[in-house]
Order: structure tokens, then C-alpha cells, then sequence
């Protein structure tokens, strides 16, 4: 997404919280418009809301949170608006101690270089004074708690075991979901290894609402809430997603207007051809955006906040991998994951 | 290396030798042409006694429009009734939307079953119920939101009907892509309470009539190679009107997760048979439309909300959401208090006070004729 996509209006609209020319809108173009300093601000507001109105920072001892940053404009919005709230002098402060965690995806060495160097640029500019960790989503396939080093891309070792992995699995939605859940795996890893409990990831409304949907066609509806709102609190880890009101454009708009559009990392990734139950979702979600459904995203993300498993709280158990409500070891999606890999090395994930 | 030549065997598990001719949608399963008609009445056989849908001596209307659904529900309900002795009096129930080019030639489909399967027939009509036809309400609001008007009014038209021939449940043709569809839409739409009950099987059940979906769990596409597997006449051309809906983008999505994803729809049912609303969240609650005395969550059901609309020139009420409509309702309202009608002076509603005192007349003599 680009901001020059975006049609700045200057038809003599008038901004809804001051009055001056308004140029910017967020995601509907017939709802509310702003001039640049309330965009910001509105924006702003979105991110503080959201970690305010779940109280997550409340307790003065688990202040420290990994800080994704995954390279799209998401993770470099997260990392501005983290180190903007760390400068604040005032009560609007956030009570976070952050440590960055740049979670490399890509497998070509090449390109891990690329991130590597890029991330050495970035540090300079923001959150300078924190620490910086690089690691592989590969990290997953770790199998025992391991330390880890801030010089190098952590977890690279374990790339062939985890292409090995997602390869054997043969049907290719449940692969795309199946590294969702490796994502997740990676995070909580990382997390324990660090014995920091939070971690802040950059999934914003746009990934959120199609992951929802994505959901609901995997059988997994009664488990929205927690799989694509704020909060998703595991046993010692949570998992908090402060950009889930946020849009993309709203994102690449502020990161303009910011100058942090330049703390991304570009890497040209491979088009897949093969269609999944994600990417149809993807072109859905794209088609009633063009048809101007654009409240879309917003109302199925309301929906799924509004509601929760019909066997919720009944006996607090969960799918080992991947940790919705499930009365038995594996959910039924799980189960048809591990069903359809050929390879055993998912098993490790299972208990 | 030998090459192997022709249809792959019969899958069935009753060891049938028949070359497979049919591939179900829903399991993968290859089957020749019996075994898979067997299969399919075995499947819908298992969902209705598994889910207690039926007791004996009911008398069931089942909702026929004449399209493929409801042709082989209609069917199969009559070869299952015979097989395995349910001991129900089936009877067939259509609504006349009034859309020339369409719903007459789809009547004739269900004209046909009436004399094949030799079960009772009553037709209703949204111009004796409403005073509206389908082409009446595209010609006055054109084609957009049509299939808001049509779809309230069809559903209340076939209780009414239902009730009408002295049925104690109504049988819809209401298959998984349906159901997928629907969950679908209601978290699109962000309907909470629909999204909650829509997956039921039967639903209704706090009324005085409830539905059953003996189809709930059987695959479109199954549906219609039963129809040719067992030569039912079925009228197979889409409304004239629904290309415009806005349901027709969830249904391009269910249609493409079905080629890439087969399973996405009955996980897809799955999800909204999951789903429960959080105990915070405020819900709407069942109340009588004061008007009509239908069920509705508002002061006035859905169906007298759009007939006022229709009368009054508003033809936004009841489908958008604006302040302009809530403003009109207030006033007509308030306009019309004492009387107790809904407006529809000139188009013959079935609410009690119509304003014009011939077309009133006449509509309580059609009222009195329904038997409601």
C-alpha cells in the first residue's frame, strides 16, 4: 500500500475536530475528515485506546514487553508510537519497558543480510536505547530454551527444519495457517527464553479482520475474540495487539505524514500462485472494498469482539497448538492439520 | 506399467460392483449413480433423527418454490416419510412474489411435483398478503435492496401459510452453502443475535412454528446431482432481481471456498453453531409488532416497517438506517395514533386499520379468507 493511492480531498471539507481544511480520512471516505495534526492525533489516540481500555499496563511489575517489528509500515508505526510514548514527559507516558524483537521471515540468506543491515539504520532513528533482538520465526522448531544473541539473526540454523515442516504439509490453506501458528509458537518461545511475559505484535485491523474471517471458514468462529482482538492471554504469555483498530491506509497515511515511512524494510516477496482459503479471503475482503462496502473490516472485527465459545469457561482446556478453547488435546482444525502433513516434526508441538 | 482404464469402482460401503459415475461434494467419496441417491437420503435421514426434528403425526408444510432445494426436499421428505414410516401429513406450501418471467414458471415446477409426489399444494401470494408484488416494489424502489423487501416478506408469508393449512412445522430447502452464506452475512453484517441462532435446526421454536432444515448439512452441489441422478423437474433460473444483492458477494466467496476448500463450508456452519454472544453485550429482545402481531424486536415487525415505507413514498424505511427514516416513523406515528393501521390505504396490508375503507374492506375479507 502507497500513500500516493490515497486522494487527498480539498473540497472545501472541513476537519470534525477543529475546523481547519480537512485533507485526510481514515478508512470510510464519507465518515469523518481531517486536517493533518488531528489525523495524527486520531490515529495516536486509536493505538493509546486500545492498550487503555483493556488496563494492560496496570500492574507495575510486568512492565517489560517485546515490541515486534516485522518490517511492514505496521511494525514501524509500532516502533514510533512506542518510543513517542516512552519521550512523553507528561501523565500520557506509557509504563512500558520494550525490547524490540525483529522476527525475520524470509529464508534466503541474501535477503536476511538485507534486514540485518536495514535494522542497523533503523536502530539509530528509533528506540535507540533499547535492546534489539533478531530472530527467525524458525525459532520455533527450537525444542529447548535457548539464549539469545544480539549480534546475530537468531534461530537461522533451524530454517531447513522448519521449510521441511511446512512443506509436508499438502493442503495449502491449512499451510498458510499453519505458519500463523508457528508465528505464534516463535513469539511465545522468544518470550520465555527472555522471561518477558507481554509481546506486542503489529497486526493491524486489515490482517485482524481477514484472519477473522479466514477463521471462521477453518471451524474456529467460537474463538474469535481472542484470536483477533487486543488481548490474547495464554498461560504466562500474552499476546497484545494494540493496532486492531488501526487500518493499513490509516498506518501508511501517519507513517507519511510522520517520516517513518523510510523505517520499513522492503523485501520483494513471491507471489504464490497456489489459492488458499486465505487468499480468496483476501481478494473478498478487496472486492467489497472496491464495491465501497468499506466498513467491512471494521464490523466484522466489532463482531468477533462481541462474541465467544458456546462451551466457553466449561473446563479451561486448550488445543496445544494452537491454544483456542478446545476440550480435547488438538482442536478439530489442528487435527486436520496434523492429518494432512506427511512428516512427523509437527508432533514435537503437540503434547 | 498397466494403465488403469475407466471410472474408478463404486466406493459405497456396501460393497456395490457399479463403475463410480458421481464424486460427493461433501466427503470426496466416488459412487455410482443408486448408491449415491442412497447415500444422500441416508445422510438427510441421520440429520433428522439425530436432531429429533419430526414427531409422529405432524403435519409438516414444506416451503416449495419449484428451484432445485426445495424440488428435492420435497422429494426426498416423501421418500423418506415412505421408507422409514415417520407418520408425517406432508403438504406443499408456495409463495407467489408476483415476478413475471420467474416465480409463474416456477410455480408450474411445483404444480408438477403437486401431481408426481401426490401432496397437497396451497399457494399464497405477497399481493393478497401485502398488496405488493415483487414487480410492483422493483418498478417503486428499483432493484436495489429489493431482496430486503422479498425476503421479510417471504418469510412471514410462508408462517402464514403454514398456519393457514394447520401445520405444526415448516420444512425449508435450506442447504450448507445456504448456512455458510448465512453465518457469513451475519458477521458481515455484524448481526449478533442472527449470527447466534442462524445455524439452528430448527429454529422458531419459542413461536408457535417453528422450521426445520433437513438439508442443513448437504452440499449444493449434491443437491443437484441427486436432482438429475433421480430426473426431478426442477426450474433452475435465477431471480431477475438478485444479481444487485449484496448477498451475492458472500455467495461468489462460498462458491470459490467450496472449489478450493470443500470443507470451508461445513466448517463455516461449524463456526456459527460455536458461537455464543458475551453475556455484557445487550440483545435484542422478542416482543408482538403492535400492528400485525408478528414477532419483531421493534415496535413494529420488519414487514410493516417496509409496507409503510412502500405507502408513504419512504422507501428507505426499514433498510437504511438514517435519521431521516427514524424521523418519519416518529411522525407517521404520531400522525396515526387511534387508528392502529399501517397506511397502506392504497395497497390493501393486512394490518387493521388501512386508511382507505374500501381497500379496507377488502383487505379483512382476504384476511378473513387466509384464516390467520
Amino acid at each position: 500500500m502507497n500513500f500516493n493511492e490515497f486522494v487527498t480531498d480539498l473540497d472545501g471539507k472541513r476537519c470534525v475536530k477543529c475546523e481547519k481544511d480537512a485533507k485526510f480520512t481514515g478508512v470510510d471516505p464519507k465518515k469523518a475528515w481531517y486536517c493533518q495534526e488531528c489525523f495524527i492525533q486520531m490515529v495516536r489516540n486509536k493505538f493509546r485506546s486500545a492498550l487503555s481500555k483493556k488496563k494492560i499496563y496496570k500492574d507495575a511489575d510486568a512492565r517489560e514487553t517485546l515490541i515486534v517489528f516485522d518490517g511492514t509500515p505496521s511494525g514501524a508505526f509500532l516502533l514510533h508510537q512506542i518510543d513517542d510514548a516512552l519521550k512523553q514527559i507528561t501523565y500520557k507516558r506509557l509504563m512500558v519497558k520494550p525490547t524490540v524483537l525483529v522476527l525475520v521471515s524470509v529464508t534466503d540468506p541474501e535477503k536476511i543480510q538485507h534486514v540485518m543491515d536495514r535494522v542497523q539504520d533503523i536502530k539509530t532513528a528509533l528506540l535507540e536505547n533499547v535492546d534489539w533482538i533478531i530472530a527467525h520465526v524458525a525459532c520455533c522448531m527450537y525444542t529447548e530454551v535457548k539464549d539469545f544473541d544480539n549480534t546475530k539473526c537468531n534461530g537461522t540454523e533451524k530454517i531447513p527444519e522448519y521449510i521441511e515442516m511446512l512443506s509436508a504439509c499438502t493442503v495449502p490453506t491449512y499451510r498458510e495457517e499453519l505458519k500463523r501458528i508457528m508465528r505464534e509458537k516463535c513469539l511465545q518461545k522468544i518470550s520465555e527464553a527472555l522471561h518477558i511475559s507481554k509481546c506486542m505484535v503489529p497486526d493491524d485491523a486489515d490482517i485482524l479482520g481477514r484472519l477473522a474471517i479466514d477463521q471462521l471458514c477453518l471451524g474456529r468462529g467460537g474463538s474469535l475474540s481472542p484470536i483477533v482482538t487486543v488481548l490474547d492471554k495464554r498461560n504466562n504469555f500474552m499476546l497484545i495487539r494494540p493496532l486492531c483498530d488501526v487500518s493499513k491506509k490509516e498506518v501508511v497515511i501517519y507513517n507519511y505524514l510522520c517520516g517513518i515511512d523510510k523505517h520499513c524494510i522492503q523485501i520483494a516477496g513471491t507471489n504464490s500462485e497456489v489459492k488458499s482459503v486465505q487468499s480468496l479471503t483476501d481478494s473478498f475482503i478487496r472486492t467489497l472494498e472496491d464495491e465501497k462496502f468499506y466498513s467491512t473490516i471494521n464490523t466484522v472485527l466489532s463482531t468477533a469482539s462481541k462474541i465467544h465459545n458456546t462451551t466457553s469457561g466449561k473446563d479451561g482446556s486448550h488445543c496445544s497448538l494452537c491454544f483456542i478453547e478446545s476440550a480435547d488435546d488438538l482442536c478439530a482444525t489442528c487435527l486436520a492439520i496434523r492429518k494432512t502433513c506427511t512428516g512427523d516434526l509437527i508432533n514435537r508441538f503437540i503434547q | 506399467m498397466e494403465k488403469r482404464r475407466g471410472p474408478p469402482p463404486c466406493q459405497s460401503q456396501e460393497g456395490c460392483s457399479n463403475p463410480a459415475k458421481i464424486r460427493k461434494a461433501k466427503d470426496g467419496a466416488q459412487l455410482c449413480g443408486p448408491c449415491f441417491s442412497k447415500n444422500f437420503e441416508d445422510d438427510v435421514h441421520e440429520t433428522i433423527v439425530n436432531n429429533n426434528l419430526f414427531k409422529r403425526g405432524e403435519r409438516v408444510a414444506i416451503g416449495a418454490s419449484g428451484g432445485k432445494d426445495s424440488t428435492v426436499l420435497a422429494y426426498v421428505m416423501k421418500t423418506l416419510n415412505d421408507r422409514h414410516d415417520y407418520g408425517l401429513d406432508l403438504q406443499l406450501l408456495s409463495i407467489d412474489e408476483g415476478i413475471k418471467g420467474y416465480r409463474d414458471d416456477s410455480l408450474l415446477a411445483v404444480e408438477k411435483n403437486r401431481v408426481e409426489y401426490g401432496l397437497p399444494l396451497t399457494i399464497l401470494s405477497y399481493r393478497d398478503l401485502y398488496g405488493w408484488t415483487m414487480d410492483d416494489i422493483v418498478a417503486k424502489i428499483g432493484k436495489k435492496n429489493n431482496c430486503t423487501f422479498c425476503g421479510v416478506f417471504r418469510r412471514q408469508a410462508l408462517d402464514r401459510g403454514a398456519f393457514k393449512i394447520g401445520a405444526t412445522k415448516l420444512v425449508t430447502g435450506h442447504n450448507a452453502d445456504d448456512m455458510a452464506e448465512t453465518v457469513l452475512m451475519n458477521v458481515l453484517r455484524g448481526d449478533i443475535a442472527r449470527l447466534e441462532r442462524c445455524t439452528n435446526i430448527v429454529t422458531g421454536e419459542e413461536g408457535d412454528l417453528p422450521r426445520a432444515k433437513p438439508l442443513k448439512y448437504c452440499f449444493e452441489r449434491d443437491i443437484v446431482m441427486y436432482a438429475r441422478t433421480n430426473q426431478l423437474e426442477y426450474f433452475y433460473t435465477e431471480c431477475i432481481y438478485a444479481p444487485n444483492a449484496y448477498r451475492g458477494y458472500a455467495r461468489k466467496y462460498v462458491r470459490d471456498l467450496e472449489k478450493v476448500h470443500p470443507r470451508a463450508i461445513l466448517d463455516l456452519i461449524q463456526s456459527g453453531e460455536k458461537v455464543s454472544v458475551k453475556k455484557e453485550v445487550e440483545m435484542p429482545t422478542l416482543k408482538i409488532c403492535e400492528r400485525c402481531g408478528y414477532m419483531t424486536s421493534q415496535k413494529l415487525c420488519k414487514a410493516c416497517l417496509l409496507i409503510e415505507g412502500l405507502n408513504t413514498g419512504n422507501t428507505d424505511l426499514g433498510v437504511r438506517k438514517s435519521k431521516k427514516s427514524k424521523k418519519v416513523i416518529v411522525e407517521t406515528e404520531s400522525s396515526k395514533e387511534g387508528e392502529g393501521g399501517c397506511g397502506s390505504g392504497g395497497g390493501g396490508c393486512g394490518c387493521a386499520g388501512a386508511a382507505d375503507e374500501t381497500e379496507n374492506e377488502e383487505t379483512r375479507k382476504r384476511l378473513k379468507d387466509l384464516q390467520f
